[in-house]
């Protein structure tokens, strides 16, 4: 497992990114899960090598970083890296990562460019808006690719400035943002916009 | 299953050759993510007129699986 990168991306609710690479190696994996059986992730099912890395990680860097047992987190998954987002304070937030240059089916294309056809943003960047939308908790009511598709969910996407969106959904505004990162687009979405410049 | 359907599978999977959909597991750490998933169905929509449901897709370990769905709907 390397650390591609640990950054503060929203100073004023502590709220920090990082990306990693994962390898396979299936001692390490386990020794990742024995230590993971002594925290807050010890009572969940799952036990598949993405899994225990994460949270592995998760708890570590949290730990050093002075958060201990209440902190919020997301996780998002492309290839061999991941995007683990976590923050001290207790602000909704979600991440998704896709490898640029990502390619969809001119079907897919299509069907999304009919909900936003006046949107300068790729058919992939809003696919990630809204995949980050589906782990954001959004107060009103869940978000779904089902209901968004079948219209009964309601998206708007408004640029403000490098990258951020305005983000409207079931009536509750929240923000993303999308940094371009070791050949990855990595949507971040917040309730507030006060996003760090770069990586 | 038939080439318009290889063809489908590996065009959301972004397989090099459709001959590689015969072979293929679909696993959510690899291959069957958020995307591949909207892709397929999105593709079968499209070609297909059939709207599958996504629990039972993301549930499919191989393409036949997937086909099967398509040819009992």
């Amino acid at each position: 497992m390397t650390e591609l990168i640990n950054k503060e991306i929203n100073n004023t609710a502590n709220i920090y990114l990082s990306v990693i690479k994962r390898d396979n190696n299936n001692f390490a994996i386990l020794t990742k899960w024995f230590y993971i059986l002594f925290t807050r992730f010890r009572a969940a099912k799952e036990n598949n090598p993405r899994y225990i890395i994460t949270r592995y990680y998760l708890s570590r860097v949290a730990k050093k970083l002075g958060f201990y047992s209440k902190f919020n987190y997301c996780f998002s998954h492309s290839g061999a890296y991941s995007a683990v987002l976590f923050s001290s304070e207790s602000d909704l937030i979600s991440v998704d990562i896709e490898r640029v240059g990502r390619k969809l089916p001119a079907s897919l294309r299509l069907k999304v460019r009919s909900f936003f056809p006046e949107l300068l943003l790729s058919e992939l960047k809003v696919i990630m808006i809204l995949e980050s939308l589906v782990k954001f908790q959004i107060p009103n009511r869940k978000f779904s690719f089902l209901s968004f598709f079948s219209g009964e969910d309601s998206v708007q996407i408004l640029p403000l400035r490098d990258s951020v969106f305005e983000v409207n959904v079931n009536n509750c505004k929240v923000y993303s943002k999308i940094y371009t990162f070791a050949g990855l687009y990595i949507c971040i979405t917040l309730e507030s916009d006060r996003f760090n410049f770069s990586l | 299953m038939d080439e318009k359907f290889k063809t489908l599978i590996a065009e959301a999977l972004e397989l090099e050759d459709i001959s590689l959909v015969d072979d293929l597991v679909l696993n959510p750490e690899e291959n069957w993510d958020s995307i591949a998933l909207l892709s397929v169905i999105s593709e079968i929509d499209n070609q297909y007129e059939i709207q599958l449901d996504a629990d039972e897709l993301a549930s499919c370990t191989q393409p036949s699986e997937i086909y099967a769905l398509i040819t009992n709907h």
